[in-house]
């Protein structure tokens, strides 16, 4: 793989059917399956959860892959992508869509993105993780961005993204492996120069080797009150370092 | 008359300054039975970057309780904002570990008390009580309240008769 050449396209409305006219196309041609051999990722895990790839997409897409948490006691409801090798950038773009999770308070929070390493550093396996939660009131929703940041409490930096109220969502990270390594993240925002979001830190303990996309570590109550409710996914890509429009 | 000024600047040190820093996982700030206490999370540090999936980059004071045997039912913590909190909330969470990949278990907001008998607590167990801004408003939210703790009652660890 050359560098600064796009890493992978998954666009969920592709399923099976890259390089495919798919004008017209129908819910026949969206695979079950994400994962291999009938999808483009590498595999899935589903474990009190649920995966289903269902039509229409997000973005006038065919296809879209509706995650839920189906269990109170534990839930996993992701695909993965090991297409990364020691990767020290990477960018990643998705659509999601947590309409159908109302009420998300602060203690109620699930992961949609986590990108890893297959070397922990200081006991922290996630180079930079997404997750959505809500705020105290439950009125509000946002995404979490935490990174591995040496030297920073816990070795890590994180803060927040307000989320619109309602809608699809187009969310796009970077990361940047280095002593002075950086994360950025833009929310509905196609502007390179601008990102809603930026973390400075050191960063330089980790790489990255895989990715997951979909629900994983719920917390308990996000178990509880959010259990059977969709989250929509569609049009994942990475890359090494063009920005992603 | 000077010894006796120097003592008290002293003791004043020794209390604010292991106040400024008994609040955090490391070294919390004990909460007991129908005590209220006080502080500033503008003047604390955000030494928990999450509390497990929640994402918190707000200044958070960390007090701490061992759960006592099962009383007929533990009281709730109130949370009041006596100042701060522009654009924001104050909140209080209850942790079962003080890590930041711990999920918090509970957690009350002004009006709306942090009940303990609910969270489903274990005798004997330590539970670290968090305070900070809404973890869902600005990264800048911060400033003063008061938690009144009802009924907490706490194990005993040592004891000897002399």
């Amino acid at each position: 793989m050359k560098a600064n050449v796009m890493m992978k396209t998954l666009s969920l409305a592709v399923l099976g059917l890259v390089g495919v006219s798919f004008a017209g196309a129908s819910m026949a041609q969206c695979p079950t399956n994400p994962a291999a051999p009938d999808g483009p990722w590498s595999s899935k895990s589903v474990l009190g959860g649920s995966i289903a790839i269902t039509s229409p997409g997000l973005n006038a897409t065919t296809c879209k892959m509706d995650a839920s948490i189906t269990s109170t006691a534990f839930g996993s409801a992701f695909v993965r992508d090991n297409t990364p090798t020691a990767e020290t950038r990477y960018r990643a773009a998705f659509l999601v869509d947590v309409d159908a999770l109302t009420g998300l308070n602060s203690i109620q929070s699930v992961r949609l993105l986590s990108v890893n390493t297959d070397t922990p550093y200081l006991g922290i396996t996630e180079a930079l993780r997404v997750s959505v939660s809500g705020n105290l009131a439950g009125t509000a929703k946002v995404l979490g961005i935490v990174a591995g940041c040496e030297g920073q409490p816990s070795n890590l930096c994180s803060n927040t993204v307000a989320l619109p109220a309602t809608g699809t969502q187009k969310v796009q990270i970077e990361w940047v492996k280095g002593a002075a390594g950086v994360v950025r993240v833009w929310l509905n925002n196609n502007t390179e120069a601008s990102p809603n979001l930026t973390l400075n830190g050191n960063t330089n303990g980790w790489a990255v080797d895989f990715a997951t996309m979909g629900l994983s570590n719920p917390s308990p109550n996000f178990r509880t009150v959010q259990t059977n409710r969709v989250v929509k996914f569609d049009e994942f890509d990475s890359r090494r370092t063009t920005f992603i429009n | 008359m000077k010894n006796n000024l120097m003592a008290a600047v002293a003791v004043a040190i020794a209390l604010f300054g292991g106040q400024a820093a008994a609040q955090t996982c490391a070294n919390p700030l004990p909460i007991v039975s129908n005590v209220p206490v006080s502080g500033d999370t503008c003047t604390a540090a955000n030494s928990l970057p999450s509390y497990g999936g929640t994402t918190s980059a707000q200044n958070e004071i960390v007090y701490s309780f061992v759960a006592g045997p099962t009383p007929p039912t533990y009281g709730d913590l109130l949370i009041a904002q006596t100042g701060g909190f522009a654009g924001s909330a104050g909140g209080v969470f209850l942790l079962p570990a003080c890590t930041a990949s711990t999920d918090p278990i509970a957690f009350g907001v002004v009006g709306a008390p942090l009940s303990v008998s609910t969270s489903g607590i274990t005798p004997g167990q330590t539970y670290y009580v968090v305070v900070t801004a809404d973890p869902g408003g600005p990264a800048a939210g911060c400033g003063q309240f008061t938690i009144t703790p009802g009924y907490l009652p706490v194990s005993l660890q040592k004891f000897s008769v002399e």
